[in-house]
């Protein structure tokens, strides 16, 4: 793909979006889906990626940038998550106005309950290339477990899911 | 000029922040804050409610006020305080700053990635982290459900459960195109998911 057809992919997911994963779907249905730029297994590295990395976990689109065109790529879609920020100064001016009515709630509501379940379904995705190792869906688990009662953060969860790959293959353990 | 306010109260405490110290900040926070969103959150509150430049009340404010914005939420941050702190040419340094160093690193852990999984050993370490990312994914999508969903006000709550079990089975299983059920949830949310008024003699 051309640096601007990528750019204009990445715009269209974050103008698209809100919150740091949300694009995954968006960039997933561009980039797999539609075009096989891409597979589901870069798409997994680069949230991993992004999630270990400093700043918004949303950069992770920088990784599937460069995935999808090296450098440029990348370039491409810093750019492209960096218009539409800047729609924030004129809710800065108009927050005063809209703030507290019902529709404008539950207009938020709305996108973040289909952002909830699109990122599931972005999930389900990453889960079902892993259900012929049952060491991997031991792996996803536990860490979903990790992650949802404990306060432990993302990174040393990810660390520890990297070191105990590194154990399975030393001991003969095949994960997906 | 300084402002009025305290610390405990929304407000922008300084008005026209050197660009260069916004860069400073908001680099020193993109260079720092690694694991991701929370620490970055954190991080950035430390930053600049500890230089005296705003108040804990208005970074809450503004955090809130991004989920309202497009993209990632941490840019809008970003941008807003930048533009609160010195105009518009505030907010272009505070998004350069937190975008560069973080844009550095990853692209060049992303490059490095191709070498380490060219060999079994690097290859075992992505295998074990990959399970981890698609928990992180779910872990996600059920932390913001607990925050966002309004557990209270039962009729909204039902639907939009449903709407966020709606989403997933159209995409999962029936591949709809994703912008579909996100225009329709900003649309029918506008109607269905609006706050229930206070129950008459409990809002007192």
């Amino acid at each position: 793909m051309s640096f601007f057809s990528l750019f204009l992919v990445f715009l269209k997911a974050s103008m698209l979006s809100s919150g740091g994963l949300a694009p995954l779907a968006l960039l997933r249905e561009d980039l797999i889906t539609n075009s096989g730029v891409l597979t589901d297994g870069d798409f997994a590295q680069a949230v991993a990626i992004g999630r270990i990395t400093p700043g918004p976990n949303g950069l992770f689109v920088l990784s599937v940038g460069f995935y999808a065109g090296g450098l440029p790529g990348a370039v491409a879609a810093a750019l492209a998550v960096m218009a539409p920020p800047f729609i924030s100064i004129g809710l800065v001016h108009v927050h005063r106005r809209i703030a507290g009515r019902p529709w404008v709630e539950g207009m938020t509501r709305g996108i973040t309950a289909s952002a909830i379940g699109l990122l599931s379904a972005v999930g389900y995705s990453f889960i079902t290339p892993l259900l012929s190792a049952p060491a991997s869906i031991a792996i996803f688990a536990l860490a979903l477990g990790v992650l949802l009662f404990t306060k432990l953060d993302a990174l040393p969860v990810l660390l520890i899911g990297a070191a105990v790959g590194v154990g399975c293959y030393l001991v003969g353990i095949p994960l997906a | 000029m300084a402002s009025t306010q305290h610390a405990g109260e929304i407000g922008v405490l300084v008005d026209h922040v050197p660009l260069r110290d916004l860069l400073v900040a908001f680099m020193k926070v993109s260079t720092r804050a690694w694991g991701g969103g929370s620490s970055t959150v954190y991080m950035m509150d430390e930053e600049l409610v500890r230089r005296g430049w705003i108040t804990h009340g208005q970074f809450a404010l503004d955090f809130g006020l991004s989920r309202l914005v497009p993209g990632i939420n941490l840019l809008s941050m970003a941008v807003m305080v930048g533009y609160r702190l010195n105009g518009p040419l505030g907010s272009v340094v505070s998004i350069f700053g937190l975008m560069f160093p973080a844009s550095v690193i990853t692209i060049l852990l992303t490059a490095g990635f191709a070498e380490i999984t060219s060999n079994a050993f690097g290859a075992s370490l992505v295998r074990g982290a990959v399970p981890v990312t698609a928990a992180l994914t779910f872990a996600f999508a059920f932390q913001t459900g607990r925050e966002i969903i309004p557990w209270r006000e039962r009729r909204v709550m039902t639907l939009m459960l449903l709407y966020v079990v709606g989403c997933f089975a159209a995409v999962a299983i029936y591949h709809v195109n994703v912008v579909w059920p996100i225009l329709c949830g900003a649309a029918g949310g506008a109607f269905l998911f609006r706050p229930s008024p206070p129950h008459p003699g409990k809002d007192r």
